[in-house]
């Protein structure tokens, strides 16, 4: 088996790059596909909490680069998918524990057992954002319809450029079609426009999120979950799927016959943003 | 109902959305264009050996700064011409 390193970044904290981890690597794991997510934020771990696996951490990646434990004591499979493990981030020390070439032998050995491995990225561009993107062959860059957040992946894009990680592609999370439709909240193709980068996936503001991580259930196993639903599909195109992107801005109905329509099943409308 | 008009054009350039991408649209290009001392040095190291492939002039530039216009960007190099004599 030869596995696929991804590595989810940003730049900005707090735009989701943890919770897409879970719900990415989930819906993966969901495809039948071996996958495994790695928690890279030493210090800061949550994707264990979003995974609902925080209780079942024996050994964390600094122990398996540290040689304390063989990569398989690490792996903490999930509870649901069926082939879908955990390496957490260390809580304990801090980022410049590791290097990127540990990190980078760590995934070549990965990829040896499993379909794909998702690497969550700390925020910033520090020494963890390095290590983070040295073993990646693709990228997925998270951002919010906000100019910190977008001017923040615009860095990022281009640091992941001088990398030589050419094939990035975008996350547009907590996008709020009401907002968009007041003119009060940047559109897919403003954010799109502005990056020059493909979309794999564009991501409505759902509440359901918030309960899904207080449950520690990614978001992807609920399917009356709009933001579950495009997860779902982010995987499937990963995964080599031809699915249409979806603008949740023409997809959320809105006036009352528009919702009538839905329920009937027609004027689901869908756009393909190149 | 042309006063009613032209306001809703004027609240539409204004509105949030429209601020948002001009302030961001502004704030990438700053970004993109600006290159830290290091860089710089290294980009006058690369321009100074391809310089002097086509151009007979000493390997040291007396001036060498990058200059901003709008959304384009200035190379701005002086060097001495070799003193073959």
């Amino acid at each position: 088996m030869s596995g696929k390193t991804i590595v989810m970044t940003s730049g900005k904290g707090g735009v989701g790059k943890t919770t897409a981890t879970a719900n990415v690597g989930t819906g993966l794991a969901l495809r039948s596909n071996r996958v495994v997510v790695i928690d890279t934020d030493i210090g800061l771990r949550n994707l264990d909490v979003v995974m609902g696996l925080e209780n079942r951490i024996v050994y964390d990646l600094v122990d398996v680069i540290e040689g304390r434990c063989r990569i398989e004591q690490a792996l903490i499979r999930d509870k649901h998918a069926g082939e879908l493990y955990l390496i957490a981030a260390a809580q304990t020390r801090d980022k410049d524990c590791i290097d990127s070439q540990q990190l980078v032998d760590l995934c070549r050995r990965l990829e040896a057992e499993f379909d794909y491995i998702i690497v969550d990225c700390p925020a910033g561009i520090e020494q963890g954002f390095r290590n983070a993107i040295s073993a990646a062959q693709e990228a997925l860059v998270v951002t919010t319809p906000e100019v910190s957040a977008i001017r923040d992946a615009d860095r990022v894009i281009g640091l992941l450029h001088a990398s030589d990680i050419r094939n990035a592609r975008l996350i547009i999370n907590r996008i709020r079609p009401e907002m968009v439709r007041q003119g009060d909240m940047m559109d897919a193709s403003d954010v799109l426009e502005m990056l020059a980068v493909d979309p794999i996936g564009l991501i409505p503001a759902d509440d359901r999120v918030i309960t899904s991580t207080n449950n520690g259930t990614p978001v992807v196993y609920d399917s009356q979950s709009p933001s579950g639903r495009e997860f779902v599909r982010i995987a499937a195109r990963i995964d080599g799927e031809h699915i249409p992107m979806i603008d949740p801005v023409e997809e959320q109905p809105t006036s009352i016959m528009d919702k009538v329509r839905t329920l009937m099943g027609i004027n689901r409308k869908a756009s393909a943003h190149v | 109902m042309f006063r009613l008009l032209r306001r809703q054009r004027r609240l539409h350039a204004s509105s949030p959305r429209q601020v948002a991408r001009e302030r961001l649209h502004s704030a990438i290009h700053r970004d993109r264009m600006e290159v830290s001392a290091p860089q710089l040095s290294a980009l006058r190291d690369s321009m100074q050996s391809a310089i002097r492939e086509h151009l007979a002039v000493t390997g040291v530039f007396t001036e060498f700064w990058l200059q901003r216009d709008g959304e384009e960007v200035f190379l701005v190099s002086r060097a001495r011409l070799e003193d073959r004599g």
